[in-house]
């Protein structure tokens, strides 16, 4: 019972942290090799431009052309987007499962200070509605900035940024990217401060930045570090391929990454890739190095323009002191009803060896936003 | 994203006219098209790119007796089937800029008059080329591999969007850069030629 107790502790916590995000990178398919034409922050996710918001009106099942905004031109941008996920987990071998509900409410803005200067950020309450696990004591709702950025852009195809938020990633899907994160270098902050460039140019995406504490993590863990992504289009604008780059040092160890990803889009689907290897070396007088190889690959077809369908793998293989390896499968299916409402369906089945057994995990997520 | 796209599937046409064209010296009948594909590349001036796309290509050609290289005969791509993978660019794309309502030389692009450096492998082309109610002439890349009857054609041409007095394509502050890429992918088969040889394949 100890066991499973233990199990669906760390099931729920995996579930329980979804990233409240959606990220659509796999309009690659449409032939959008970067998100600077859609948002306000190259990066991607958060607010949307102008034209940005006509994409966003037209992937859905309300598509309809919306009449031109001054979105681009006015001085203050922001919605408020709440973001509710439900969750159940099994533990198939002991027959037991968990359930849970977390939501996000944010308040997105930002000001355009003049034409090249502008100052993004997300201010937001994160909680659980329904704390019906029994490892979830005391979950109480608290305040988030996911991001607090200033950016400066001198001119197309460049951008400078300085703030907090996560870190840029090579293919931008929230979720697996937290897996990956949360498993190979757990306590860390998800929300980094962090200077960085963005240089998109017809071919090249090149993302170097670097980093230091978020504030929210453990002092020993708090890392200093450097990184980079570089992306070539090699087709059409509908495959772009990259390697990513990333060292840190923090009082309790260092981390060094090495990366490789891919998002590939022809028409209806596409493949999307994200894979690293990384080694984690504590700074004790016995320093022990773990390794890790963690990736993401996903699979999507568009049924509709508003119905996306992906078929997820995820791979976590852990060499140190102890050796481990677990996969996980998610398909999933998204559904933008509207400009104002995304519903997204994920199951997930994660092997983890003889010891852990299987899990697997339903989640619902729908995410409401204002469009002014 | 609408307006952004719509241009130019008009170059594929003119491809495919070379390919006629492309037809084995000395062969003096016509070529049909029987099947193809014309996909219109257009570059968006925030970076990135959509495609318009169309399976809707036919014609015949012929290569000219006498004048080497030079084909009569037309393909013609019916710009109402063109899609992009996004429902309200591709009516943006046809009402607002190709304007296929207008009238039939608006509705459909047409390329003729065309010309092949050589009958096989990588040539250079021209056609005459009909969009938007305008005339001009494009010049292009192709590649023509002729097997068992069949002429297989890979073209390439830019087509600028204002020469064919379209509007610039824009949509909510994202336009389309005035120069396009027109891809054209067909197989033409001698016609006649499958009922009387039953090799074409394509009509079994």
């Amino acid at each position: 019972m100890k066991v499973s107790r233990v199990v669906i502790g760390v099931l729920f916590c995996a579930v329980v942290q979804v990233t409240p995000a959606i990220a659509s990178p796999t309009m690659i398919r449409l032939g959008y090799a970067d998100c600077a034409a859609c948002h306000v922050s190259p990066q991607g996710g958060g607010l949307l431009t102008s034209y940005g918001r006509g994409v966003d009106v037209a992937q859905s099942a309300r598509a309809r052309e919306i009449p031109p905004s001054d979105a681009d031109s006015r001085r203050y941008l922001y919605d408020l987007r709440l973001v509710a996920v439900g969750q159940q987990a099994n533990a198939m071998a002991s027959h037991t499962s968990t359930t849970s509900s977390t939501f996000q409410v944010q308040l997105r803005n930002s000001l355009r200070l003049n034409d090249r200067h502008r100052l993004t950020y997300t201010l937001g309450l994160s909680g659980a509605t329904v704390p019906t696990s029994t490892t979830q004591t005391g979950r109480s709702v608290e305040i988030i900035v996911p991001k607090a950025i200033w950016q400066y852009r001198p001119k197309h195809g460049i951008e400078l940024s300085a703030g907090r938020e996560e870190l840029p990633t090579g293919v931008g899907l929230p979720d697996p990217q937290a897996y990956m994160r949360k498993s190979t270098d757990p306590g860390t902050t998800v929300y980094p401060t962090q200077v960085k460039a963005f240089v998109y140019t017809h071919r090249l995406q090149l993302t170097p930045f670097v980093f230091g504490p978020g504030g929210d993590e453990d002092p020993r863990l708090q890392q200093w570090g450097v990184g980079g992504l570089a992306g070539v289009d090699v087709w059409k604008q509908r495959a772009v391929v990259g390697v990513s780059l990333l060292d840190s040092q923090s009082p309790a160890f260092d981390r060094r990454s090495v990366g490789a990803y891919a998002r590939l889009g022809f028409g209806r689907w596409g493949i999307l890739a994200q894979h690293e290897l990384t080694g984690r070396s504590s700074t004790a007088a016995d320093s022990l190095t773990t390794q890790y190889v963690s990736g993401h690959t996903q699979v999507f077809f568009a049924a509709k323009e508003w119905l996306v369908t992906s078929l997820g793998t995820e791979e976590l293989i852990v060499d140190g002191l102890t050796q481990s390896r677990a996969y996980r499968l998610a398909p999933g299916v998204q559904l933008r009803a509207s400009e104002n409402l995304t519903v997204s369906f994920t199951m997930r089945d994660t092997f983890a060896g003889a010891t852990n057994g299987r899990s697997r995990t339903y989640s619902v997520l729908a995410a409401v936003k204002t469009v002014k | 994203m609408t307006r952004v796209m719509k241009n130019n599937a008009i170059g594929a046409f003119a491809i495919a006219l070379m390919i006629v064209a492309a037809a084995p010296a000395g062969a003096s009948d016509a070529y049909k098209v029987s099947s193809g594909e014309v996909t219109v590349m257009c570059p968006l001036t925030v970076g990135g790119s959509f495609e318009a796309k169309t399976k809707n290509l036919s014609g015949d050609v012929t290569p000219a007796t006498g004048e080497q290289g030079a084909a009569r005969g037309a393909l013609k791509v019916e710009l109402q089937t063109l899609e992009t993978g996004i429902g309200v660019r591709d009516r943006h794309m046809k009402d607002n800029y190709l304007e296929v309502a207008k009238g039939p030389e608006f509705a459909t692009a047409i390329i003729d008059d065309i010309r092949v450096e050589k009958l096989e492998g990588k040539t250079i082309f021209t056609g005459m080329l009909s969009l938007h109610g305008q005339k001009r002439r494009v010049t292009g890349a192709a590649e023509l591999q002729e097997k068992d009857g069949k002429i297989r054609v890979q073209a390439q041409f830019p087509v600028k969007v204002s020469e064919f007095e379209i509007p610039a394509p824009t949509y909510l502050g994202v336009g389309v850069r005035d120069e396009i890429q027109v891809k054209v992918s067909l197989l033409a088969v001698r016609a006649g030629g499958e009922a009387a040889t039953g090799t074409s394949g394509q009509k079994r």
